[in-house]
């Protein structure tokens, strides 16, 4: 079979499973005789058999559970999470030793086979139970984000938008998982600011004004600290956890023309919840800025009537608008805190979807959770 | 079994999996599958004729794994060596059955319950001659003897964890596997002594 995926183990966590290990695990084995039963014996579990044999397990499980619902409540839900850990499972066997999956390891989002990737991503996830191999997994994936970043952008730029959020929230993941992470961070930021520019400027304007409203944001003033910048080279969330960013252009689109003014990081927010990274809704956004909102004076590209069609590049990331419910951040009049944080999807009725459709964010990602998001009032 | 002392790293699969094995959790049987599944289907491809037989009987294990393993007192380790007596046992109950079966068909069908080194049709084409005779010379070893071998050797276990499988000493246990090497070794050096076994079985199965 599949040696079990191993990201990362140190040698002492390392599973002892093939011959060679075991071999050496046992002084009191004779090599010559362990050649010899390694040859005449050694069998792997082909990943069909494999695959079958974990679904029977799950029935099984299913089973057990279903019979035993009624003292445990709630165990319903957990039973249909197992199964669908079965089916990671079952993928993961697959991506490990799978042609098929040996090249979904080189997918990029849009591939029929990107699913898989992130699907096996999920299950080892899920099955790394140590914790500091969960990090450098996480890590990892962060890595693995960015790295689709840079090539996707060439290809298939409509990717980009919904693939900087990942990057993003897997960063913010490992970020808050692991402390090694700060050179994937800095380094991230400038792959975003450096191969999408005005993406860059986006997400971070996202990340920025989630964290923003989660500072204190007088109401109703213009807009935060310094106001008027856009940034071109925000520094995205540099912090692990607590995003101090930059000044917020929470206003629309992925502005083309960022203003290159660096946005000195509106008073570092104390901690906003390390979950609200940015989720840009696929689609271009709502052109939302309701009526009268004026964004921060220069750094705004599209102002209010922006139609996707128009100057908007066809990558619309920031989703920061709510259509009509919430008036982009530092919108003048506006009651409250501009919340464009994790945005679209509470606030706009119909429009963006929650996630991403065919990937899940991150486990631990509850980033996107609604509850994140608070309504704007 | 428990007496990984010290030495030895058994870190098979955390003893956090290992509760959820305990507390009947697919998830977790799932982990000890993708890590021991190899071994085992080894183990009992080497007890039972032919490879579809191995497979059924390492899945109805890992099933009682599942169903029984909150009788399982230990960790990782005593889940492993729990795994391998059930395969143990499981392809013992096989064995007899078929001979059972077979003894109601023909009158003589002793060859039924030995490992049988000759494979099936899909095996042939990976069979080199090394496996052969070793295959062969393993039928020339006592019961015992082989059963020592496959576990220590196929299924990786500490001989005191064989020991507990095959319900022996640690003493017992080495003295066999020490034996069962020797003629191994002697077997497969001399060229006339392994060959002799092949040629019924391979023949035999050939069409």
């Amino acid at each position: 079979m599949i040696p079990p995926f191993d990201p990362g183990h140190d040698p002492e966590e390392a599973h002892d499973h093939d011959m060679d290990n075991v071999i050496s695990f046992h002084d009191d084995l004779d090599p010559a005789t362990a050649e010899a039963m390694a040859r005449a014996y050694h069998q792997e579990v082909d990943v069909e058999t494999a695959a079958r044999h974990l679904w029977m397990l799950h029935r099984a499980g299913r089973a057990r559970a279903g019979s035993r619902r009624e003292d445990r409540g709630g165990g319903h839900g957990r039973v249909i999470r197992q199964v669908a850990v079965s089916v990671l499972v079952g993928l993961m066997l697959v991506s490990s030793s799978g042609a098929a999956v040996a090249a979904s390891r080189s997918s990029l989002p849009g591939d029929v086979l990107y699913p898989v990737k992130r699907g096996a991503e999920q299950a080892q996830l899920i099955l790394t139970v140590d914790p500091r191999a969960q990090e450098q997994l996480q890590l990892e994936i962060a890595r693995t984000r960015l790295d689709e970043l840079r090539r996707v952008v060439e290809v298939r730029p409509e990717a980009v938008p919904r693939l900087v959020a990942d990057t993003l929230a897997a960063i913010e993941v490992a970020g808050t998982a692991s402390s090694g992470a700060e050179s994937l961070i800095a380094e991230a930021e400038a792959e975003i600011a450096d191969l999408a520019p005005d993406l860059a400027a986006a997400p971070a304007e996202e990340a920025s004004s989630s964290a923003l409203s989660a500072a204190a944001v007088p109401p109703g003033s213009p807009s935060p600290a310094p106001s008027p910048v856009p940034s071109a080279s925000p520094t995205p969330s540099t912090t692990p956890v607590p995003t101090p960013v930059p000044a917020p252009t929470p206003a629309d689109t992925p502005a083309p023309t960022p203003a290159d003014t660096p946005a000195p990081p509106p008073a570092d927010t104390p901690a906003p919840p390390p979950a609200d990274t940015p989720a840009p809704p696929p689609g271009p956004s709502p052109p939302a800025a309701d009526g009268g909102a004026v964004v921060p004076p220069e750094s705004v590209t599209v102002q209010n009537p922006p139609s996707p069609g128009g100057d908007v590049p066809p990558i619309t990331v920031t989703p920061l608008a709510p259509p009509t419910t919430a008036p982009p951040a530092s919108a003048p009049a506006s009651s409250e805190v501009p919340k464009p944080n994790v945005a679209p999807r509470t606030d706009a009725p119909g429009s963006a979807a929650p996630a991403p459709p065919g990937w899940g964010p991150a486990r631990g990602l509850r980033s996107t959770g609604a509850e994140d998001s608070p309504k704007s009032s | 079994m428990r007496g990984n002392d010290g030495g030895q790293r058994l870190s098979l699969f955390s003893e956090e999996v290992a509760d959820g094995v305990r507390a009947g959790d697919p998830d977790a049987v799932g982990t000890v599958y993708v890590t021991l599944a190899d071994r085992l289907l080894g183990y009992l491809m080497a007890r039972v004729p032919d490879r579809a037989t191995a497979e059924d009987l390492l899945e109805a294990t890992f099933v009682e794994l599942l169903q029984n393993g909150r009788s399982i007192r230990g960790g990782a380790a005593a889940i492993k060596v729990w795994l391998f007596r059930a395969a143990h046992f499981n392809a013992l109950d096989h064995l007899r059955k078929v001979k059972r079966q077979a003894e109601d068909f023909y009158d003589d069908m002793t060859h039924v319950d030995r490992e049988d080194p000759a494979l099936g049709p899909d095996d042939l084409a990976l069979v080199d001659d090394v496996v052969r005779q070793v295959r062969a010379a393993m039928l020339h070893l006592s019961e015992d003897q082989r059963q020592v071998l496959l576990l220590r050797y196929v299924g990786g276990l500490t001989a005191p964890e064989a020991a507990t499988v095959l319900g022996k000493t640690d003493g017992a246990v080495r003295s066999l596997q020490h034996r069962g090497e020797r003629t191994l070794a002697r077997l497969l050096g001399d060229d006339g002594a392994a060959p002799s076994a092949v040629p019924r079985t391979s023949q035999a199965k050939g069409g």
